[in-house]
């Protein structure tokens, strides 16, 4: 763009530099015309000198409109063209960009970015298709495994070699189960069809549930929390559960030993607020930028032998994504690192009531 | 009670089957839609397992012409596919219930056992295991007519518990069903919810009891009489 720019302001300066000395070219050839002859042709050359000088800024105000005209028609198309691609991301490629008018250089710019923009389109989607085509041809052999073993498990003998084995696979087959899943709803996610079946959902009895079970799992952790009772939000219980659960779990998972949990459920602007803090070593900027990314794991996750696959918290991100919420860090030093989830609220009960499902 | 199981896998359907039988229901199997469309309206059959991918005719077009000649049979939906439209669709069509692969054949028995009392009017909200009730509304548990106190997370294990008695059910398989599936499969959380739960029953002799089934999970049963 600024190119184009520069040129059309180079055509104008040569422009001028032509009508200037081309006007006293012309004068000259006639002064010596006059001297030659010595004509009464004097009167008239500078008659046409006089006239000349008038007309060169005039046709160097009206070169520079043009010319400036001429620009802007000129970047127009580009405007658009940028406005629109600003506009294609992942979760709509499917938008184009629209014919210029004339065939020019730009119409074949323009086709050339629609060509990209199909062959891209058509990648993606079979990079998706095949996630969530692989995800459900995957479910059949699970679920007959998992029958099997189900039904091999009732009839064990306790304690019987056999028996640990069948354990063993059943639980290797819920992992498997599990991970079927996220990936699922991560291809989901991709297509924009993440669906969602959203209903009324009290989010502080499922924030006060995960800290109970936190307060089992991690007896080792002091565990504050401050919950507003009955913040009623739109949500996929299941999921939301899911993203629940995932940021006590890492709370606990990424904790240090006799270290602290700090929970926080509170309502503003009508959207609900709920923060999870922990102890802990604090995650470095370059890393929270990628914390949300597929199978990241902070390094030195691997070699702690701390469990998990990487796909928590991008799974949670798209998760609070599709709820019109946001999942972010909003705090990482020595001595705490927060975790903030946003999403928006449609009721709460202003005073604090007596909580019904006291943690114990 | 006697069920018809339409399912074209046959791994899948023999396990569900030996699984059903075990509970003491008959079973006959089909693993076609054509002819599975022309079983269902055989008279006999207490209720319908229907698998929505089927070589010949669907399930849904089977589960559709079913309740266009109004038979009001009982139809429990499966499929691999888990998309909320799909189960919504089976649901406006008239099926009683919808459960989606992979799932625990306990898992299949209670929602049967849940239609069946639905349908023979009983009490919906209240379940019984010995002398043990629990209100599933007022969230109540009672033991001996005496009110349990319990945590949320206490009674919906109990719950998940009751609805499968006698059944071997695995750690991984409560932690999945009670919690879902956010928490790492290597807590101990099941664990100690269960002691918890079992210091809450323990004070009466009789009555129900949650055994230990060692190395594999643990099991809902009556206690044994220690004379």
């Amino acid at each position: 763009m600024f190119r184009l720019k520069t040129s059309v302001i180079t055509v104008m300066i040569a422009g001028f530099i032509l009508i200037f000395f081309g006007g006293y070219l012309l004068l000259i050839i006639h002064i010596i015309i006059m001297d030659v002859f010595n004509t009464s042709i004097l009167d008239y050359l500078l008659e046409y000198k006089k006239t000349l000088l008038l007309s060169i800024p005039i046709a160097l105000l009206s070169l520079a409109i043009g010319g400036w005209l001429i620009a802007l028609r000129l970047l127009k198309p580009i405007n658009v063209i940028c406005q629109i691609a600003e506009n294609i991301t992942v979760r709509d490629l499917s938008q184009r960009i629209p014919g210029v008018d004339s065939e020019n250089e730009l119409s074949r710019l323009v086709q050339v970015i629609n060509n990209m923009l199909d062959r891209l389109e058509k990648s993606f989607n079979q990079a998706s298709r095949f996630t969530a085509d692989a995800a459900h041809e995957l479910q059949t052999p699970l679920t007959i495994l998992q029958g099997v073993l189900d039904n091999a498990i009732q009839q064990a003998i306790q304690d019987d070699q056999e028996t640990q084995l069948l354990v063993t696979l059943s639980e290797e087959v819920q992992r498997l189960k599990a991970i079927v899943r996220k990936l699922l709803i991560l291809a989901q996610a991709d297509a924009g069809q993440l669906n969602l079946r959203l209903e009324h959902v009290n989010l502080s009895e499922l924030v006060t549930l995960t800290i109970e079970d936190a307060q089992v799992m991690a007896p080792y952790l002091r565990v504050h929390h401050e919950i507003m009772p009955n913040v009623m939000v739109m949500a996929d219980i299941d999921l939301f559960n899911l993203v629940i659960q995932n940021l006590a779990t890492n709370a606990i998972k990424y904790n240090i030993e006799n270290g602290l949990i700090d929970c926080k459920l509170t309502v503003e602007n009508s959207c609900a607020l709920f923060s999870i803090s922990n102890t802990g070593i604090p995650i470095l900027n370059k890393d929270q930028k990628n914390i949300f990314n597929r199978f990241f794991r902070v390094s030195g996750s691997h070699s702690k032998r701390i469990h998990g696959a990487g796909l928590g918290l991008s799974l949670a991100h798209e998760i609070v994504f599709a709820h019109q919420g946001d999942l972010m860090i909003s705090e990482s030093s020595d001595e705490l690192t927060t975790f903030l989830l946003k999403v928006p609220c449609i009721s709460y009960a202003k005073e604090r009531s007596e909580n019904k499902f006291p943690i114990k | 009670m006697k069920i018809l199981l339409i399912e074209d896998d046959i791994k899948i359907s023999s396990f569900i089957e030996k699984g059903l039988k075990e509970h003491g229901f008959i079973v006959d199997c089909c693993d076609d839609g054509n002819q599975g469309y022309l079983m269902v309206f055989e008279p006999g059959y207490d209720l319908i397992i229907l698998d929505i991918m089927l070589p010949g005719k669907d399930g849904l077009s089977i589960l559709r012409s079913l309740r266009e000649n109004k038979h009001t049979v009982p139809v429990i939906l499966l499929t691999a596919r888990s998309t909320v439209n799909e189960r919504i669709e089976g649901l406006n069509m008239g099926a009683d219930d919808y459960l989606c692969k992979p799932f625990y054949i306990g898992e299949l028995i209670a929602r049967i056992t849940a239609i069946t009392r639905r349908a023979s009017g009983s009490a919906l909200n209240l379940l019984n295991f010995e002398n043990l009730t629990m209100n599933l509304v007022t969230r109540e548990v009672k033991l001996n007519n005496s009110m349990i106190d319990l945590t949320n997370r206490e009674f919906n294990l109990l719950e998940f518990l009751m609805r499968q008695p006698g059944r071997v059910l695995t750690r991984t398989q409560i932690l999945e069903q009670v919690w879902g599936y956010g928490f790492d499969p290597l807590t101990n959380i099941v664990d100690v919810y269960i002691r918890r739960l079992r210091n809450k029953l323990n004070n009466s002799p009789k009555g129900p009891e949650i055994m230990t089934v060692r190395g594999v999970g643990y099991r809902l049963k009556k206690k044994k009489d220690e004379n």
